[in-house]
């Protein structure tokens, strides 16, 4: 109980304290509405929405189809469609931003180019909706995969003899018991695609016209200085709102559970022959799969081999020595470090807290992947700007000063992914034999060890994957290293951002192609790593 | 005219032959059982009467049309078939209600309200028509089941192995509710199981399968009384299978000689046969065994004994004074002799 309460107060002083700071900074409630209701801040809204809904519409387009193909038919090389299409999560949105204006924006774009001028442009709601859409495609296709296999086949078999054509079957019994969990993946989108803040503000603030939305529109006013900072923090509470109204929409939809599929594989699946479309099939999904995915990555790429921004004449590395400049060398070290020790951390208090198997402090360390980014980054910078003291037996005076260091930053980066850590150690917590641990003891071993000989190993694989994880998501942030980043410091994100929007593109490629270098390795690497504990 | 007939069907999965040139008929009103152990190729025939699963070859009729041969193929909604799984597969976003009415509806028919409730009534669940499947226990849902197959009135109701999943108090209930159910609508019927109680207690025949053939097909009281091969003995009838040798009229087995008993003949060669555990005596004679173990089972006592690898069981009243390790004088009161096998 002790451990589990100075957990739950270290998350109270780092998470909630800032919220309840951040809800005292934007004022009295009420002067929130009229605020709220300002034709700049409604715009901000209106983005916000019609760029979510839309990405979860195109997640949906995109992601219901796959899942059917690789689960339901003899498509080719489904397994290998569903590694391509899951792999966006693993690669921060702004990179695919950054592909598809290469590849979409109106001027110099290769599509552009090659299909004529004025017909597409990646700048404004729609470019942003659908970015946003591919980026969180494995959403949507991972939890509905997920449904299709526990949909029992008796279930459609049923239908047939009933009546049904295989058509009626689809319709009236596949798709309703799919849908809470497609509903439930699109859900997810949407809250991702509101807190999102680097592919609207590339996409959407050069637009022509501008347009905002709210996380676009928080980053503005706090760069206005005090003035702003209150007006961002009236709008970090409706983005907050937000984000909650819809989570709890999804977790009421999931508790009506009018349809509960039963656990565990469904029995007796059939998977259709697709027959004469099986080559037309397998070549669509391919296709489409190549569009959304390969093109943007390798547009990246090319940028930056490009010899001149927007021509397309013979390659060359001389975009590359951006890589060895200091200023790049010290935003790859930095963000290196920080994002090493910050998985790491996420790893170890994540089993801290699943390890004192208590609900509410699981809900409570779950609890801030759920705050947008900004908004929780605007929290901590308006907390910890300032110095705090605090005076022990009255003589000892502690200064707080976390404003302006990468502590903060250290700090933001854990307590978003601390979910990560918690909910991959409780799981394998919950699935680990404690047998193994109780042996250990009776041969001997004490607490400790009977834990690190019999428990840990059972964890140890749960717990390396959320690290790098965690490693991953955070070598490359951008949503909260853009407010809380030491002034005159760079990670790697804000260094991409900053030459994207305003310097030279082509160094942003360049350094983008090295980063996605590192994550295809680091995915490549855990493939094999994961596939060989289960060969095991 | 045979409401199901497959003629020479065969069927594989990759290199597994699971039925082999199988041909059956069942007539109009009649409950056939297919009885067998896991494996032996029963649910694939069902499965292939109902068109979800097709046969390599070999010809499938519903009452005197070819359903599926290899040249054509009746999709399983157009079969006019009813069909209960083993795994209940009621749809759990529909109410009980609509999943009964679903079958009516695809027939756009009338009287759709009236037909459900009937349906519904057979299986004494018109009072929870509205339910949602989770709120129903394991017993409920497979009434459900069973009035959605029947609400259509088809011609054959297939039963999946559609008790196994329930406990015994529920099984004999529901069995009792399938016969009575049969009676008043007259519904050929075929039932797939492995529960020999089930089969003999329902069926007016009984198909036993073993490895993709059928090894008999017969009324119930003659498969029990009169096996036509050792696994039929086995399986059906419980029965010690021992195989053996005959010479001059005694069966040697491990170095012991038994009697024949009610002198029945046997060549001179390998002999197979069956002695039902209640056939056994002991001490009435015969070459002595050792005594392995003793089960007592409340109004039996079962009695094992070892010969060689093999195992006797015999059956003996529950107060017996047999001790464990004790030899004891065994004889065969009736056996069924199959010759060599």
């Amino acid at each position: 109980m002790k451990r589990a309460l100075v957990l739950a107060t270290a998350l109270v002083a780092t998470v909630f304290v800032p919220l309840l700071a951040l809800l005292r900074h934007s004022g009295a409630p009420s002067t929130w509405v009229s605020l709220w209701l300002s034709p700049q801040a409604l715009s901000a809204l209106v983005g916000t929405l019609v760029s979510s809904v839309g990405a979860s519409a195109v997640a949906l387009l995109f992601g219901l189809p796959f899942a059917w193909l690789i689960v339901r038919t003899d498509l080719a090389g489904a397994r290998w469609l569903k590694t391509l299409v899951t792999l966006p999560s693993a690669i921060p949105p702004y990179l695919w931003t950054m592909g598809w204006i290469a590849l979409a924006n109106p001027r110099s774009g290769w599509l552009t180019l090659a299909i004529g001028q004025g017909t597409v442009d990646v700048y404004g709601l729609g470019g942003i909706a659908f970015v946003l859409g591919t980026s969180a495609l494995p959403l949507v296709v991972l939890s509905t995969i997920a449904a299709f296999e526990r949909i029992d086949g008796s279930l459609e078999e049923a239908a047939r003899l009933s009546g049904a054509s295989a058509l009626q079957t689809f319709t009236s019994i596949t798709l309703p018991l799919i849908t809470p969990a497609a509903l439930s993946g699109a859900a997810l989108v949407f809250v991702f695609a509101s807190a999102s803040f680097g592919v609207p503000y590339l996409l959407g603030v050069s637009a022509n016209p501008p347009t905002p939305t709210l996380t676009t529109r928080i980053y503005g006013e706090v760069l206005m200085g005090e003035a702003g900072l209150s007006r961002a923090a009236v709008l970090s509470v409706e983005l907050l709102l937000i984000a909650i109204v819809v989570l709890a929409l999804n977790g009421a939809l999931a508790k009506a559970g009018r349809v509960r599929l039963p656990r565990g594989k469904g029995l007796g699946q059939r998977v259709l022959s697709l027959g004469r479309w099986r080559a037309p099939a397998s070549a669509a999904a391919w296709a489409t799969a190549a569009a959304l995915i390969v093109l943007p990555l390798g547009a990246i790429f090319l940028t930056g081999l490009q010899p001149t921004w927007g021509q397309w004449g013979s390659l060359t590395f001389k975009h590359w020595g951006v890589v060895m400049q200091p200023r790049t060398l010290q935003a790859i070290g930095v963000s290196l470090a920080l994002a090493l020790v910050a998985a790491v951390l996420v790893g170890l208090l994540g089993l801290a807290v699943a390890l004192t198997r208590r609900r509410w402090l699981e809900t409570l360390a779950d609890a801030p992947s759920a705050i947008p980014g900004t908004v929780l980054a605007l929290a901590l910078l308006v907390t910890f700007s300032r110095d705090l003291r605090f005076i022990a037996f009255d003589r000892i005076a502690f200064v707080l000063a976390l404003g302006n260091t990468f502590w903060l930053l250290l700090l933001s980066y854990v307590v978003k992914h601390l979910a990560l850590g918690v909910r991959s150690s409780s799981d394998a917590l919950a699935q680990a034999d404690p047998t193994l641990g109780e042996a250990a003891r009776l041969s001997g071993a004490g607490r400790l060890r009977a834990f690190v000989d019999g428990i840990f190993p059972q964890l140890r694989g749960a717990l390396m994957g959320a690290v790098l994880l965690t490693f991953l998501t955070c070598v490359s942030e951008l949503t909260m290293s853009v407010l809380l980043i030491p002034t005159g410091s760079d990670v790697l994100g804000t260094l991409l951002f900053e030459l994207q929007s305003y310097a030279d593109p082509a160094a942003a490629a360049v350094i983008a192609s090295a980063l996605l270098l590192v994550v295809l390795a680091a995915l490549v690497l855990q493939g094999v790593v994961s596939r060989r504990a289960e060969a095991r | 005219m045979a409401a199901v007939e497959l003629q020479e069907i065969e069927k594989s999965f990759g290199p597994t032959a699971v039925v082999k040139r199988l041909s059956l008929e069942v007539k109009e009103h009649e409950l056939l059982a297919l009885l067998g152990p896991s494996g032996c190729g029963k649910t694939t025939t069902l499965r292939m009467i109902a068109g979800l699963e097709r046969p390599d070859r070999g010809v499938v009729r519903l009452g005197g049309r070819v359903v599926d041969d290899q040249a054509s193929f009746t999709q399983p909604e157009q079969r006019g078939l009813g069909m209960v799984f083993q795994s209940y597969a009621v749809w759990p976003h529909k109410s009980v209600f609509e999943n009964v009415a679903y079958p009516l509806q695809l027939r756009r028919e009338g009287g759709l309200e009236a037909k459900v409730m009937e349906a519904l009534g057979w299986v004494r669940l018109a009072a929870l028509a509205q339910r949602r499947p989770h709120e129903l226990s394991g017993g409920q849902l497979q009434r459900v089941a069973l009035a959605r197959a029947l609400v259509g009135r088809p011609k054959v109701l297939l039963l999946d192995e559609p008790l196994s999943n329930l406990d015994v108090a529920l099984r004999e209930e529901l069995r009792g509710e399938i016969a009575s159910l049969r009676a008043k609508l007259g519904t050929t019927m075929v039932l797939v199981t492995h529960d020999q109680g089930e089969a003999l207690a329902l069926a007016d025949r009984v198909a036993v399968m073993n490895k993709g053939v059928i090894e008999q097909l017969a009324a119930p009281a003659e498969i029990y009384g009169e096996p036509a091969t050792p696994f039929v003995a086995g399986f059906v009838g419980g029965a010690n299978v021992l195989e053996g040798v005959a010479r001059d009229g005694r069966f040697f087995i491990e170095g012991h000689a038994f009697e024949l008993p009610g002198g029945a003949k046997a060549e001179n060669g390998p002999l197979t046969i069956a002695v039902r555990s209640e056939d056994v005596a002991i001490g009435a004679g015969g070459p002595e065994l050792a005594l392995q173990a003793k089960l007592f089972l409340g109004s039996t006592t079962e009695y094992r004994f070892a010969l060689g690898p093999q195992v006797l069981r015999a059956t003996g009243p529950a107060k017996d004074a047999l001790q464990p390790s004790q030899p004891a004088a065994v004889s065969f009161r009736a056996a069924r002799l199959f010759g060599a096998r």
